[in-house]
């Protein structure tokens, strides 16, 4: 609890102020060339508007001459050692089919076809449902676990925690959670989800993919010919149609069962307006696609007369905070209760008692 | 986070982002410029520090500067109630009305949730309605260091030990923006004199400056952030998906995360205002390396240690009077201490295993004697490194249950799969830990050697650290865990 604290330097380092100025005004203009190209993307990967454009504007010489002079040449190196970067278009991978294991039972159907990309306001081509696509999940057991990936944007962190605190709860679901915050199907550019994706298929992993977007998406998006969308334009809604039929299709197949968890209701209208224009988006695609549940989070999160509380009564009558003070993310007791709702359909499907 | 999700306080102008690099560059110019300027060399700090905290949210500076008119008048009035024996009886009251209302701030802000969740509730068990509303407050960043500051300058006048400031001087005292949100916790005795003085030398520690920044920016920016990602957030939020093994890496990585997340924050604001020509008290020590939970106190958040010793623990009685009464005052200290951390039951409990612990270690030494020496020092540093473990799994944990399984599954789930703990993360651990055992004097001597090179190389060595750290680091920065508090 005692003890003198002791002061920093023992022994002065002097330097004028001026020279010292000139130290770090040199050693951040120099940091900014040799990183420039990164700036730039970060710069890239903001949601469109002005900001977006005066940090584009201020980091775009910088990186012209970085280009110009190779100075970007070691970030580059570190970034490819790293795996880091990714483009800006949302490019579906080829169908990679059932991505099975060895061992593992070929795929009973395959996915549907890729949903091509539209044209503006062109709605996304969706494959015919049929009884053949509905996945059988087997019963698991505790020596073969039912193998569950849950996933998606900063909306999961804590409804994902709460699954996988249930799933351990069974004892014949070992479930893999993977938040990846910031992140959302309008910007792939920040985080790649059709490659991410691409390879948790290949992998042959998982049985059931539980995936939740949507809060981060209400952003401008950039379709494949360039063009960029606000959203409310018919195009953005168009774009955002084709990437949820895209990974809808690339998660199918194999028999693995997709469970796509809607939004609940937010605490700002015209956000909760935006939430329930995606969820129809989600719901109808669903519909098109026997592989994939829509799961309804917004009446487990209103009130009774069908508004935005961060206090509900919870499922053993007593009122609890379920919303974090942001008006957008769930606390532990909402994500408790949104676990339980996903956790209800997927033992239904897999018929664990 | 972009679009609408972002939670709070993730718009703070954190210090490892471009906004705060040109920031930082601008008050650096004026502020040398004003410098000659005594009064507008203030008026401007002041300022500077004002936009740096209405970044996060322009409505919290006016409780900055509401705390800011309230601490100095009850300091200014405080002074006039000293005799040459101490403060009068109303003074007496004066000071505990001033202490109050800086505790009712903050209950209200920090604690409001916590009580009518958790306190009420009991309450209400004993038979007493209390209807309170169920109420979301928005915790305003730095409110807990800014309200530890204004508490002490009033107890400091009270005391004698300083003299009340002008209102300019105490409104940079209370605000100035490198200890603002996190600390570390200054005195008025040491930040005040430092002010007044009049400008004698244009001279900065400019090598610690830039060593204690890129030191702190590695820990924060890779260190801190891996650690979480990799494990430690991983394994609390479900302990039972976890093995043994991984339970208890997930644990030492939160005992590293924390360390560097912190340690890391302070070294940056202590290298900012190191630039300022401002010098703060040191705040960590390496206290990895403490070879009692005593001697861990001295090394980790040196400057609340010391705040709670001189404004908790001698007010309570401090090491006088009977054994029984000293170890209820440290009891006390240390759980008022945890509660201090987080509005959370688990926080209570992380410093009652402190004040345990610290009453135990008490007693164990005072009948081993053996226990002074190297063998000791040793059986001592393993003890205190798994104590202060053991007890940040409550500090980490959101709820009992959750701590308990953490436990539980670290004493039983051997012989599971560990695929979280690879040799990478064994090595980033082990590597932090063993770094608090290297000499100082490396340090140092590192920092002379850079004081000799010329500013171009000074230069070059600052920007590939920054590149490095960016290159290493994640996307986005996440805020720093002691924003909460």
């Amino acid at each position: 609890m005692s003890g003198a604290i002791r002061h920093g330097p023992r022994q002065r380092l002097g330097a004028r102020p001026r020279r010292v100025f000139g130290v770090m005004v040199g050693g951040l203009l120099l940091a900014v060339l040799l990183n420039a190209p990164a700036l730039e993307q970060g710069a890239e990967r903001m949601p469109y508007g002005r900001e977006r454009d005066f940090w584009l504007a201020v980091w775009k010489p910088f990186a012209a001459v970085s280009r110009t002079f190779y100075l970007d040449e070691p970030r580059n190196l570190l970034d490819r050692a790293l795996g880091r970067g990714g483009g800006d278009l949302f490019e579906l991978p080829a169908a990679p089919g059932g991505g099975e294991e060895p061992g593992r039972e070929p795929p009973a159907t395959a996915p549907a076809a890729r949903t091509p990309a539209p044209g503006r306001g062109t709605p996304a081509a969706a494959p015919t449902p049929t009884p053949d696509l509905r996945p059988r999940l087997r019963t698991p057991t505790a020596a073969d676990p039912l193998r569950v990936w849950i996933g998606g944007d900063s909306m999961v962190k804590v409804l994902g925690e709460a699954f996988l605190r249930q799933a351990a709860e069974t004892g014949v679901i070992a479930a893999t959670h993977d938040p990846q915050l910031s992140s959302g199907l309008t910007r792939p550019d920040f985080f790649d989800w059709p490659g991410h994706f691409n390879q948790l298929v290949r992998s042959g992993r998982y049985e059931v993919f539980i995936v939740v977007f949507g809060a981060n998406d209400s952003q401008g998006i950039k379709t494949p010919d360039g063009k960029i969308f606000q959203p409310g334009e018919e195009g953005w809604t168009a774009e955002y149609r084709r990437r949820v039929a895209g990974v809808m299709d690339l998660l199918g197949g194999g028999n693995r069962l997709v469970l796509w968890v809607g939004q609940p209701i937010m605490r700002s209208a015209e956000f909760s307006e935006r939430m329930a224009a995606l969820n129809a988006i989600y719901r109808e695609e669903a519909a098109k696609r026997p592989w994939v549940q829509f799961i309804d989070l917004w009446p487990l999160f209103t009130t009774p007369a069908g508004g935005y509380d961060a206090y509900l009564a919870d499922d053993d009558g007593q009122v609890k905070e379920m919303r974090h003070p942001d008006g957008v993310h769930l606390v532990r007791a909402g994500g408790e209760r949104a676990a339980r709702a996903i956790m209800a359909v997927l033992k239904a499907e897999a018929k664990i008692p | 986070m972009q679009g609408g999700a972002a939670p709070p306080p993730a718009d703070a102008m954190l210090f490892p982002t471009v906004d705060f690099a040109v920031f930082f560059v601008i008050v650096f110019a004026i502020a040398w410029l004003l410098r000659p300027w005594h009064l507008w060399w203030r008026v401007f700090l002041v300022a500077a520090s004002w936009f740096f905290y209405g970044f996060w949210e322009p409505k919290f500076v006016l409780l900055l500067i509401g705390s800011t008119a309230f601490n100095w008048a009850v300091g200014r009035d405080l002074a006039a109630m000293r005799t040459p024996e101490g403060l009068t009886r109303f003074g007496r009251w004066f000071l505990g009305f001033g202490i109050a209302a800086n505790l009712l701030t903050l209950g209200w802000f920090k604690y409001y949730g916590f009580f009518v969740h958790d306190v009420a509730g009991l309450i209400e068990r004993l038979g007493v309605d209390l209807p309170l509303p169920l109420l979301q407050v928005t915790l305003p960043v730095a409110i807990s260091f800014f309200t530890f500051h204004a508490i002490s300058y009033l107890v400091d006048i009270a005391r004698g030990e300083c003299e009340p400031l002008s209102p300019l001087d105490f409104a940079l005292y209370l605000s100035f923006f490198p200890h603002l949100v996190a600390g570390p916790i200054v005195r008025v005795t040491e930040f005040a004199p430092q002010i007044r003085a009049p400008l004698r030398e244009r001279v900065i520690d400019a090598a610690p400056a830039f060593t204690l920044i890129v030191a702190g920016l590695f820990k924060k920016v890779v260190i801190s952030t891996y650690l979480a990602g990799e494990i430690a957030d991983p394994v609390f939020a479900s302990p039972a998906s976890h093995s043994a093994l991984e339970n208890l890496f997930g644990v030492y990585a939160y005992a590293v995360q924390i360390f560097a997340d912190f340690s890391g924050y302070t070294d940056i604001a202590i290298g900012c205002a190191l630039l300022l020509g401002i010098q703060f008290p040191q705040n960590f020590d390496s206290p990895y390396r403490a070879w009692s939970l005593q001697d861990f106190w001295r090394r980790w958040h040196m400057t609340l240690s010391r705040w709670l010793r001189d404004y908790l623990y001698i007010p309570l009685g401090g090491n006088r009077g009977p054994k029984w009464f000293v170890y209820r005052n440290l009891f006390l200290t240390m759980l008022l201490g945890g509660l201090w951390h987080g509005a959370a039951w688990t926080f209570v409990a992380w410093g009652a295993v402190h004040g345990a612990g610290l009453v135990i270690e008490r007693e164990v030494r005072a009948r081993n004697r053996w226990l002074h020496g190297a063998a000791g020092k040793a059986v001592g540093w393993f003890a205190t490194f798994h104590l202060v473990c053991f007890a940040w799994i409550f500090f980490r944990a959101e709820t009992f249950g959750a701590a308990w399984q953490v436990i539980t599954r670290i004493a039983t789930a051997w012989g599971e799969p560990s695929p979280a703990v690879t040799p990478l993360l064994a090595a980033v651990i082990a590597g932090s830990i063993a770094a608090q055992f290297l000499p100082k004097d490396l340090f140092r001597r590192f920092e002379v050697a850079y004081s000799e090179l010329a500013p171009a190389a000074q230069a070059a060595m600052l920007a590939v650290a920054l590149v490095l750290i960016d290159a290493l680091g994640p996307e986005g920065v996440a805020p720093f865990i002691y924003f909460q508090f």
